[in-house]
């Protein structure tokens, strides 16, 4: 019987843990360690069958869904209207090219993980909202240089502004939120 | 502040509530439906688990409305997961 | 995402033992705790396990989509057969006074059909997940 009342202690210090914690990964896994005591919770109190559930769906398939929403939060969505040819974002053995190179030291410095699209970001909109793109890339017809495009309330894209101040090449342009990228 | 104490407040008559009706609960449980269902639920249904014997068989028009959540659940997922171009 | 290879080591030596447990809990529902709902949710975390060892497998979402309609429909005309056996709706379709061992038949058929349903659904969000996350 002491064991019960143990246990929902436990469970109320679990569920203040997941409110208070900054880090999502640690909250989604105390979320799992809390949904194994409450199954062993069901299973001291005589109802096998909801532990059994609650161990499948609690413990592995919901912070599995979690896992997966919060990788996506860590992605630095990039488009480019530039050709593919073009040597500004090529990656191969041979050459690396400039932007690139750029961009990939800026998304390892702040954990991110890059995402490079070519081509149109109409094929990016899902049903119900389209994609979150970070940056924009496109040439200049008049001069040749390279200007990404970003929105203004983005704290990253100051700090990518502040990198490229010296690149005589690249030109960096935040936007409003609300307007459309053309 | 003034929220904080006010919740607090809220909070421990939400629990001095709750406590003393669960307490009163305990006392007068009528148990007629529990002793119908231990009686009579093997000869009934064939199931020596009498949870699935409610489950499916004197609650099976529950159950069926409950399977069919899931699949309301499923393909709204699937539905927004698609792209503009592959809905018709 | 790399994956380590001592989870994948550990998950197919698993597997196999996690499918028969679910297979076990769905079929003996009325024996033992448990039932459809238990056992799809067992089997479902199985296939969450395979992903770990061929992370690069498309499977077929669509045939997965047509199986869970169907055992819809299949578990409806099963628990409504009994308006023509027995007169009264959603019930056991062996009539009243057959013997016990027979009547359990129904629980154990429709017990591997909610089960089915029920894990074709739970992969079916967790895949769509997975595709929508790559």
């Amino acid at each position: 019987m002491i064991i019960i009342y143990m246990l929902q202690i436990l469970l109320i210090f679990l569920s203040i843990y997941i409110i208070s914690s900054k880090n999502n990964l640690k909250a989604i896994i105390f979320f799992s360690i809390f949904s194994l005591v409450t199954a062993s919770l069901y299973y001291f109190l005589k109802a096998p069958d909801l532990a059994l559930a609650e161990v499948a769906i609690g413990s592995a398939i919901t912070p599995l869904i979690y896992i997966i929403a919060i990788s996506k939060q860590r992605e630095f969505l990039v488009v480019s209207h530039i050709s593919k040819r073009d040597s500004f974002l090529l990656n191969t053995k041979d050459t690396v090219g400039k932007g690139y190179k750029l961009l990939d030291d800026f998304t390892k410095h702040y954990n991110l993980k890059l995402v490079i699209n070519h081509g149109k970001y109409d094929e990016l909109k899902g049903i119900f909202r389209s994609r979150n793109i970070d940056l924009v890339i496109e040439k200049s017809k008049k001069n040749g240089r390279y200007i990404l495009k970003g929105k203004k309330t983005s704290i990253l894209m100051n700090k990518l502004a502040q990198l490229t101040i010296t690149d005589d090449d690249i030109e960096v342009i935040t936007i409003e939120e609300g307007e459309i990228y053309d | 502040m003034i929220k904080k104490c006010m919740l607090i407040f809220m909070l421990t008559i939400l629990l001095v509530v709750f406590s003393r009706t669960s307490f009163q609960a305990i006392q007068n449980i009528d148990t007629s439906s529990k002793d119908y269902y231990l009686k009579n639920t093997y000869s009934d249904t064939g199931s020596k688990n009498i949870v699935t014997g409610i489950y499916l068989d004197y609650r099976l028009f529950d159950s069926i409305f409950e399977a069919s959540i899931l699949i309301i659940a499923v393909s709204g997922i699937i539905f927004m997961s698609k792209k503009d171009d592959e809905v018709v | 995402m790399k994956t380590s290879q001592i989870l994948i080591c550990i998950s197919r030596v698993l597997f196999p033992f996690i499918v028969l447990y679910g297979f076990y809990i769905t079929i003996n529902g009325h024996l033992t705790p448990g039932g459809g709902f238990q056992g799809g949710a067992i089997l479902a975390t199985a296939v969450l396990l395979s992903y770990f060892i061929q992370p690069e497998k498309i499977r077929n979402l669509n045939l997965l989509i047509k199986l869970e309609k169907y055992m819809f429909i299949v578990i409806l005309i099963v628990s409504s057969i009994s308006l023509f056996t027995r007169g009264e709706i959603f019930t056991n379709f062996l009539p009243i006074n057959s013997s016990i061992n027979l009547k359990s038949l129904f629980l154990t058929i429709l017990n591997l059909f909610i089960g089915i349903k029920v894990s074709t659904g739970l992969v079916l969000v967790f895949s769509t997940f997975i595709e929508e996350g790559k």
